[in-house]
């Protein structure tokens, strides 16, 4: 079992505080669903653990062994060398013009491309080229690709993104399954999605993260109007 | 042990199809750079300016074009800085090859001009 504990992130864009020292844990085993207004700094937070964005401080460490945030844009991410985490970005980052199954075996090795290429509903989708796919499709695609990688963790930013109900069964089915060998990390304003998968959660405001209970404490928390 | 061998075998492959997939893709921006200098410096000028300039034009066109497919590269445990000097390197020693096709194609022509 692994341990991701992220400490002391601080990030400002000029004056304006996006993230003022959040802390948070969780561990494979574990789906953490973090909510947040647009605008809020979770993207920010996620590509910042990830290495793809600068921070002006805090720390990571994973299975008790530290890696270097980046403070200045030139900085290599340790966290991208180290592949302890594997990150969705919210938009597609595969090649467009690429045949599905030439994709697949870019990312997958060996015999392990089979759980992707004989995943539900993947057998009309190898066949196309990526640009020819919906965009719930693809989304669905990069979720297994970047979830079947060896990473012990992976964060998600916004898998449900226009994503229709049979493939968000499927997202939500697949990372059930690898939830036991991994951490997961969910951030999505489908946030009925994230709520009902997510373990633990919690609420991006003001730059600090909350634990949250209860649908009530997203209200109070100003994310949600009413409840569903 | 064999089995520790195989998958290294299957890592070092994935990595060098993840690596071409990159390097073809950046250099393919680098040539054409450097056929549209063949007019302004000449061909032999154009093949250095391969190698030396190549690189970092056909860096900002992949960034125009494919920007986001950089996640799909560090994710795969590539830092931006190696997937560019990795390139870097293959184009400059690609280079004297440029130059040796450029002096056999000059001759040809010269030959065929007589």
């Amino acid at each position: 079992m692994a341990l991701c504990e992220v400490s002391g992130v601080h990030k400002s864009f000029g004056k304006r505080k996006i993230l003022d020292g959040v802390n948070f844990q969780f561990k494979t085993g574990e789906i953490l669903g973090i909510f947040g207004r647009n605008g809020c700094g979770k993207s920010t937070m996620l590509q910042i653990l990830f290495g793809t964005q600068t921070t002006q401080s805090g720390s990571i460490q994973i299975d008790g062994k530290s890696f270097r945030l980046k403070h200045k844009w030139w900085q290599n991410s340790e966290i991208i060398n180290s592949q302890k985490i594997a990150y969705l970005p919210q938009f597609s980052f595969l090649p467009q013009s690429s045949k599905v199954w030439d994709v697949i075996p870019r990312f997958i090795e060996g015999q392990k491309q089979d759980l992707i290429f004989r995943a539900p509903r993947m057998a009309d989708i190898a066949k196309r080229r990526v640009n020819e796919l919906s965009l719930g499709e693809r989304r669905y695609l990069e979720v297994l690709l970047i979830g079947n990688l060896n990473h012990p963790f992976l964060f998600l930013d916004e898998p449900f993104s226009m994503v229709e109900p049979l493939f968000k069964d499927l997202i939500h089915e697949f990372l059930l399954s690898q939830k036991t060998k991994k951490g997961i990390l969910i951030t999505d304003h489908y946030y009925q999605d994230v709520w009902r998968l997510a373990d633990n959660k919690m609420v991006l405001t003001n730059g600090k993260l909350t634990a949250v209970t209860q649908l009530e404490e997203l209200k109070l928390a100003g994310y949600l109007r009413s409840i569903d | 042990m064999f089995s520790s061998f195989y998958r290294e075998i299957g890592t070092f492959k994935l990595e060098s199809q993840v690596m071409f997939k990159f390097y073809k893709d950046l250099t393919l921006y680098a040539l054409l750079f450097s056929l549209v200098c063949i007019p302004l410096v000449g061909l032999y000028s154009s093949a250095l300016v391969f190698g030396a300039f190549g690189t970092p034009v056909g860096l900002l066109m992949f960034r125009y074009f494919h920007k986001h497919e950089f996640y799909g590269y560090y994710n795969l445990g590539f830092s931006q800085r190696e997937l560019i000097l990795r390139t870097w390197l293959y184009n400059i020693i690609l280079t004297p090859i440029l130059l040796l096709f450029s002096f056999i194609a000059l001759k040809i022509w010269e030959y065929g001009a007589m």
